[in-house]
């Protein structure tokens, strides 16, 4: 290396720091564009019929099987209408980025996603009272004899990459040696079938799904955190969220709510919501 | 002057993440290096078997994505072998990556290896006969030589190749910069800045050893002399 080959070098890295020197301080704002819903339908509707939207991608709370949609929402969504007399048109399945646009934009009238209950969301569209509560939860092995979080101190935790639940986890003391991350959940899961982490702590329903179709692990030690879903209506139709929220109410008080955890969430009665939570009293603050 | 903030104050979590990242690059280094050379006179050796084997990993690892093989390895092969048991949850994906990405390399490697020896002229052999020698002396004194000089160069591109594939190590949960980097990112949203952070220290390594492959090349140039 001659010196002039050592100054071109540190000359290269003084220009790339210089560059993004200058680019720190702009600042770029971008919009979500609202996802693909499918021709809006809407304007000509009669009282009584309703349209819903749905992001298909997150079972047991909605799922696609062979073109039809399924699952805890959807099912719930249909028993409420049902109560209330009103017939649901179609069910428009939309990513889920789209489904608040969409509802904003009069594309659809109600929408279910699991869509946890936020301040911020609030602001744009109304929320039925919570239908279920949701929140981080520990899967583990059945044979493991780990029962609770206590338990799981100095041990190993596999999770998804930068979310709420790593943050969890070091505010409660666990050491980032002892939390393993993944870009994907699927492969958190692995790791625990094959022995290499003791623990999942990801969302319940996500830990849920798995536990459907694996027999050898549950979850213990409930739920560790709180936020609650709820069905989100177009603002401009107070009326219909007034029928949403009294068909709800009706059908937990039959018990048919009750049978959904049965059918789609293997038992766990975590997120059972027995009362009338209103939304504003259980808005997770995002603001 | 924010971003020079975040940076600074990122800056002994991603420096702990870059030193891993030059831990395993080294071990990884050797290693393909090693398994190069045993699988390139594997290839040239005279016993079928032998040259049948060599081929086969050859291929193998050239003709599939080391993003699948590391999955493959780490996170595939425990689900039907005990693994994690044997070697330690710990330890095994660690193990299992740096085999995986030495054995890939290795691939590589052992093709350079292979066009250094066979790139030495036949009348060299035939001379070294001619005076006597057989067979392990001539490849010992009179071909091995000379093909080092001709590998050396692709062979320290090799290795700013391999620092450049280690950060595939960060999607199978084992920590090294990227990784680092990810959770540093997740705490303060400062994408950006953390990111050229990162390009600029992989820069500098990675530039530096192919500036060095640059320099060996110019100052081994064989067939100009």
């Amino acid at each position: 290396m001659t010196k002039r080959r050592i100054l071109g070098f540190l000359v290269v890295i003084l220009c790339l720091s210089a560059f993004l020197v200058g680019c720190g301080s702009s600042k770029g704002t971008s919009d979500k564009s609202s996802g693909g819903g499918s021709s809006s339908t809407g304007g000509n509707k009669s009282s009584n019929t309703i349209l819903v939207g749905a992001d298909t991608t997150f079972p047991p709370f909605e799922s696609e099987k062979n073109g039809t949609v399924t699952g805890f929402d959807i099912e719930m969504i249909k028993a409420i209408a049902k109560k209330e007399g009103l017939k649901v048109e179609q069910i428009k399945t939309m990513p889920f980025d789209g489904i608040i646009p969409a509802l904003q934009g009069d594309q659809v009238d109600v929408a279910v996603a699991g869509i946890t209950i936020k301040t911020s969301r609030m602001e744009t569209v109304d929320f039925s009272n919570a239908y279920y509560k949701s929140g981080l939860s520990i899967l583990v092995k059945k044979d493991s004899g780990i029962n609770s979080l206590d338990d799981l101190k100095g041990k190993l935790v596999a999770t998804k990459k930068a979310t709420s639940s790593v943050d969890f986890l070091k505010s409660h003391g666990f050491k980032d040696a002892n939390i393993k991350q993944y870009d994907d959940i699927n492969t958190a899961y692995q790791t625990l079938e094959s022995g290499g982490a003791d623990a999942v702590v990801f969302d319940n329903p996500v830990n849920i799904n798995f536990m459907n179709s694996h027999d050898d692990v549950h979850i213990v030690g409930g739920l560790l955190t709180g936020e609650y879903y709820g069905i989100a209506v177009t603002k401009d139709k107070p009326e219909l969220l007034k029928k949403i929220n009294d068909g709800l109410k009706a059908i937990q008080d039959d018990g048919t709510y009750a049978k959904l955890f049965d059918k789609y969430l293997g038992g766990d009665k975590n997120g059972l919501v027995n009362d009338v939570k209103a939304p504003k009293d259980v808005a997770l603050d995002d603001e | 002057m924010v971003i020079l903030q975040v940076i600074w104050s990122s800056l002994p979590v991603v420096l702990s993440g870059l030193w891993l990242t030059i831990e395993f690059s080294l071990i990884a280094i050797v290693l393909e290096v090693i398994i190069g050379l045993i699988a390139a006179l594997m290839r040239l050796s005279n016993v079928a078997v032998l040259r049948w084997i060599a081929t086969a990993f050859v291929e193998l690892f050239r003709s599939t994505p080391l993003l699948v093989q590391l999955f493959f390895i780490v996170v595939g092969l425990p689900s039907i072998l005990p693994l994690n048991h044997i070697f330690g949850p710990r330890f095994y994906p660690i193990l299992g990556a740096i085999v995986t990405l030495g054995l890939n390399e290795g691939a590589y490697v052992t093709e350079i290896v292979r066009a250094g020896i066979l790139g030495v002229d036949r009348g060299q052999k035939e001379a070294a006969a001619s005076i006597g020698m057989n067979g392990f002396q001539t490849m010992r004194y009179i071909v091995l030589p000379q093909a080092f000089k001709r590998m050396i160069p692709p062979l320290v591109n090799q290795a700013a190749q391999t620092i450049k594939d280690t950060t595939l190590l960060a999607p199978i949960g084992i920590v090294e910069m990227l990784y680092k980097s990810q959770t540093v990112i997740a705490e303060t949203f400062k994408a950006f800045q953390i990111y050229s952070l990162v390009a600029v220290l992989y820069f500098i390594i990675i530039f530096a050893v192919s500036k060095l492959a640059a320099y060996t090349e110019r100052r081994l140039q064989v067939d100009k002399r």
